[in-house]
């Protein structure tokens, strides 16, 4: 009798343990976060019967896209990156002041990064053809003309008429126009909460403006910034739907972009599927390397500055 | 905050009413098709073939246009898991084997041997048939055709008038030439990659003789040194475009050697702007052109299979076919031609195919990876484009891309 | 004097990055209100045209009224030739956006012939044509609508019950490792989702969810439970916990409680991690593409929608639908804006 009660009871216990709660979450993760990811590692170390090979990772590497795909990605990456947080920093610098409309403004900046990426990616195929709105842009505001007259253009530029690097580059312009509004009122943000304090520290020790930036401004604003940068690097290594809206698969791969190919343009045949989840694979080792030498990179120099201090 | 949650739910029901307002269960017509890639094109068969068919027997047809590696994994998996969806499809005529091979089709010749009113032409029937058994019907045969905006007739070169294309009576020097007196670049080619350069390569090398697919003899060889010759006049967005309809449409370029759905459709928008013309002569005195073109056939264990049995019926018949040519070539012989702007290209399309030299695309089959062959293709053209392919190697490179088309030949 | 100098210039920056942003979105917007044939225009219109402005004329040779339109100011374009009006209308509304009665027509080109006058015809263009035409055109289009929001409603769902869950556990009561789980739900929020799709293709089809909503939800929620934890740990940790003691103190129920004092404080959370929920799931083209055959969300069918040559002004229409609700959404957010970001 006691003892059925103490199993009862233990049960009731259990049941009404916390950890019941997180019980769900713990279950999903198996299921639809570790399995695939264990999965996909194993197929990547296996032919389709089982046995142990390298020969997936080995064709991979001989893909004659690979290297392009690979280099294009971390370009993407590291430029847009670098070109988005300098340019919104410099933009913040400049606008940061209160102004009228400035609700608005900040109201206006937000919608670029709300788009969802297919349609930017039919913007900017609607805007980059001969005879698409960019060079309507220039031609109506005269720009075309000035241009023209001084040799920088001759006639409509045809903006797809790119290769290699410079296909990267376009699709990093289109990329910072989605993303640096919002950066920069991230930015900004951090900026203005800090205003009086740079101003009064900068009246205190005389320094200049730019150093004041340099040496108060970005420690403080810093930590938001960097989880901010992080999640940029990986969505960075993750481009390739813009991009083969614009260039069409294969011209200029990334590695995303030849994991879907192998999934969904060419046959399903196992050849591409383990050339897909090869790609996959060696994908999510890429981010996780960079992601970490960033993380090591940043929290490393914050590290050096405390001892400093 | 109250109101951010208002707003959200209200907006969240709001796509919920507009979303499920009036959804009703009739039975669905799913139609696969690789056939039909062109927006005009799915407007068309929505206004003469689905919306007609759908009120006469209270069905909703959905039509999915994919191409054929995705329509193929569809059905089979359907197939091997049992689970089926897809009625009929529409299959390139080169695609067909693949289906007949894994027997996912339907025997058809019963419905053949019921419709007794029209008679398919048999120019296919080494694709639509498996050991003499039908299990496509032809629906549409297509060729290439010339489309010029007409403002571009003003650079004809030599004494050539609009006439003299009318008759076809110009050839692929013409061509070029017009081309490159043109200002700009204004020839549109085929060239997006793994597309359908190759058919318009071939389509010159036919006309000078050469065969298909093959890189190095003569025929080919002038193809590709016209192709060279005319550089210039290329547009470079032609490498981004499937097809020159929206090249065209925007005047970025007057001139394309086309396939004919995509003329009809270019030439419908505009019928005042654009003249279409039959496909320039060649070396060997005629004009040339791959030939391609689908068949409709039912899938096996279809769910609504005597609904699609009516559907190919009503399809095929002589007033429906030539709107299931979709403005190519209808292929049964009793077919009525309207007066569309598009049955003015049919009428070119005709005379190509009657009098030009055509080649069917039986021999997909016989290449491992038809998509790799369209490769090769590819890369001449790009090393032409990028200037690493100029007179003096051509030769050496097309030679180099034969043995690369050998390596993938794996038929008898 | 300097500083008005320096305000204006402020002003100007301000006023360029403002047109960097909305400029391409108004031309967006004016293509997917043009016809066919003003896709061919250029310069392309910013401010789209309310009235088509054509002018008519007698063909001798061809026996037909010849229809023309100004291409640009200074390019008459010969556009369209017939005689019989009722395909006129056909051609009129399909390629220039201008629904009217062959009657019409007939009454105002129908004099001029055979004589050599030019007229000139004004019609009013049906605006959002494209929008109608997209849904009857796209077969799809409204089945993808509909999927996208079964997305986005399942994956709110998953995300709140089961986020919901352990960010209660994390704020309320006293487990090991809180530190790990919150780490743990960091790292999920980062992780690219689509590198394990390709695995998950094989998974689903096993699962029995291949070419399901809620076989995509369950993608989408992978780095939303971790974010929706997060929202409702913080959301938890404000509620104060001796208002809810009180209450039980001037003898509320347990259930008064929660209905008067915990849900009004805790609904701004849920609902900011069921907006995050919406603007993953609906905005992804990417998983769906490899996750989905026959059902389609609206992102995938816009982005597919490319390869369609000559209907850039039907995907443009189809780009702003999606753009909508994912704008209405991400306003709701702003102020969280940073934590979305990525």
């Amino acid at each position: 009798m006691s003892k059925r009660k103490t199993v009862i009871h233990s049960i009731k216990r259990i049941v009404k343990s916390p950890y019941m709660l997180l019980l769900p979450a713990l279950l999903f993760y198996l299921l639809f976060w570790l399995l695939p990811v264990v999965m996909s590692i194993f197929q990547s170390f296996t032919t389709v019967d089982g046995t142990p090979t390298l020969q997936n990772f080995i064709n991979m590497f001989n893909e004659s896209r690979f290297m392009r795909a690979l280099i294009n990605t971390l370009v993407f990456a590291v430029v847009s990156l670098t070109l988005q947080f300098f340019l919104a920093i410099l933009l913040a610098l400049l606008i940061n002041k209160k102004f009228k409309g400035s609700r608005l403004f900040l109201f206006f900046m937000i919608i670029p990064m709300a788009l969802p990426q297919a349609a930017v990616g039919i913007l900017w195929n609607t805007g980059l053809t001969e005879a698409g709105w960019l060079n309507s842009l220039f031609h109506v505001t005269g720009l075309q003309t000035v241009l023209e007259s001084l040799g920088v253009l001759d006639g409509r530029t045809l903006w797809t008429n790119v290769t290699g690097t410079r296909a990267v580059m376009t699709i990093v312009l289109i990329d910072t126009w989605t993303v640096l509004p919002s950066v920069m009122i991230i930015i900004l943000a951090g900026l203005q909460n800090f205003n009086r304090e740079l101003s009064e520290a900068a009246q205190v020790f005389g320094a200049s403006r730019g150093r004041a930036v340099k040496d108060i401004v970005i420690p403080i604003i810093k930590p938001s910034i960097v989880t901010a940068l992080l999640l940029r690097l990986i969505a960075g290594l993750q481009v390739w739907l813009i991009s083969v809206m614009i260039f069409g698969y294969g011209r200029v791969p990334y590695l995303l972009e030849r994991v879907v190919y192998y999934m969904s343009v060419v046959a399903r045949t196992d050849a591409n599927y383990r050339m897909a989840v090869s790609y996959s694979v060696f994908t999510l080792f890429v981010i996780l390397t960079v992601a970490f030498l960033f993380v090591r990179l940043t929290s490393g120099k914050t590290e050096w500055r405390k001892a400093d201090e | 905050m109250k109101k951010l949650f208002t707003a959200f739910v209200l907006v969240l029901g709001i796509f919920l009413i507009v979303g499920c307002g009036e959804r009703e269960e009739t039975p669905e017509l799913v139609i696969v098709s690789n056939f039909g890639s062109q927006v005009a094109e799915q407007e068309l068969y929505r206004q003469e073939l689905f919306a007609p068919f759908e009120e006469e027997h209270n069905v909703e047809i959905r039509f999915e246009q994919l191409g054929h590696s995705d329509a193929f994994n569809k059905i089979d998996v359907e197939q091997q898991t049992g689970e089926h969806t897809v009625d009929l499809l529409i299959s390139h005529f080169g695609n067909m084997i693949y289906y007949l091979e894994e027997d996912y089709m339907l025997d058809v010749s019963q419905l053949e041997a019921d419709m007794d009113d029209r008679t398919f032409i048999t120019t296919f029937d080494a694709n639509t048939h498996m050991n003499d058994t039908r299990y496509f019907f032809p629906i549409n045969a297509d060729v290439y055709v010339t489309i010029a905006n007409l403002d571009a007739l003003d650079d004809l070169p030599g004494d050539l008038t609009e006439a003299d294309l009318e008759a076809g009576n110009y050839t692929w020097d013409d061509y070029v030439e017009w081309g490159n007196n043109m200002e700009g670049h204004k020839v549109f080619m085929k060239a997006l990659p793994d597309g359908q350069l190759l058919y318009q390569i071939g389509g010159m090398a036919l006309s000078h003789g050469g065969t298909f697919p093959k890189m190095d003899d003569a025929g080919n060889i002038r193809a590709w040194e016209q192709v060279l010759a005319m550089k210039d006049a290329i547009h470079p967005e032609s490498i981004n475009n499937a097809a020159g309809e929206g090249l065209l449409l925007d005047d970025s370029v007057y001139l394309a050697f086309e396939h004919m759905a995509v003329v009809a459709s270019t030439y419908a928008t505009a019928p005042a702007k654009y003249g279409v013309y039959p496909g320039p002569l060649g070396d060997d005195g005629k004009a040339g052109s791959i030939a391609g073109g689908h068949g409709v056939g039912i899938v096996n264990n279809a769910p609504n299979q005597e609904l699609a049995e009516k559907f190919i019926e009503f399809m095929t018949s002589e007033a429906k076919i030539r709107h299931a040519a979709l403005g190519t070539i209808p292929t049964i012989e009793e077919a009525e031609l309207g007066d569309d702007p598009e049955d003015f290209v049919l009428e070119i399309a005709l005379d190509t195919i009657a009098n030009a030299n055509v080649e069917g695309l039986q021999m997909i089959p016989d290449y491992s990876d038809f998509s790799a062959v369209k490769g090769v293709y590819d890369d001449i053209y790009e090393g032409i484009m990028d200037g690493s392919i100029d007179e003096e190697n051509l030769v050496a490179k097309l030679e180099e891309a034969q043995s690369d088309l050998e390596d993938l030949y794996i038929g008898d | 004097m300097n500083k008005i100098i320096r305000h204006s210039l402020l002003y100007v920056l301000v006023a360029l990055v403002v047109s960097i942003v909305l400029v391409p979105l108004m031309y967006l917007t004016t293509i997917s209100l043009s016809s066919n044939i003003e896709l061919g225009d250029f310069p392309k219109n910013f401010i789209p045209n309310l009235t088509v402005e054509l002018e008519a004329e007698w063909d001798e040779d061809r026996e037909a009224f010849t229809i023309y339109r100004y291409a640009t100011k200074e390019r008459r374009q010969a556009l369209y030739r017939s005689d019989n009006f009722e395909e006129m209308a056909r051609y009129f509304e399909r390629y220039l956006n201008i629904y009217t009665e062959p009657e019409v027509l007939e009454n105002d080109i129908e004099p001029i012939r055979e004589t050599d006058e030019v007229i000139e015809l004004r019609y009013r263009k049906n605006l959002f044509a494209n929008y109608q035409k997209f849904f009857e055109i796209f077969s799809g289009a409204r089945d993808a609508l509909i999927n996208s929001i079964l997305a986005v409603f399942y994956t709110i769902l998953l995300s709140l019950s089961i986020g919901g869950a352990v960010g209660y556990t994390l704020a309320r009561t006293k487990i090991k490792g809180k530190e790990t789980i919150g780490l743990a739900a960091l790292v999920v929020r980062m992780f690219p989702i689509i590198s394990i799709s390709v695995p998950m293709a094989i998974l689903l089809i096993r699962y029995g969810m291949f070419d399901t909503m809620l076989g995509l939800a369950f993608i989408y929620s992978i780095p939303n439970i971790g974010l929706t934890a997060w929202i409702t740990r913080s959301i938890f940790l404000g509620i104060d916990k001796e208002l809810e003691e009180a209450s039980y103190v001037f003898g509320a129920t347990k259930l008064r409680t929660l209905r008067s004092i915990t849900i009004p404080l805790v609904i701004p959370g849920f609902a900011a991690a069921s907006m995050y929920a919406f603007i993953i799931a609906w905005n992804d083209a990417a998983v769906a593409l490899l996750l989905t055959d026959r059902n389609e969300t609206l992102a995938l069918l816009i982005f597919r929608s490319i390869g369609a040559t000559g209907a850039i002004h039907y995907a443009s229409a189809g780009a702003i639908i999606l753009i909508i609700p994912a704008l209405i959404f991400t306003f709701l957010l702003k102020d969280y804006i940073n934590r979305i970001w990525g």
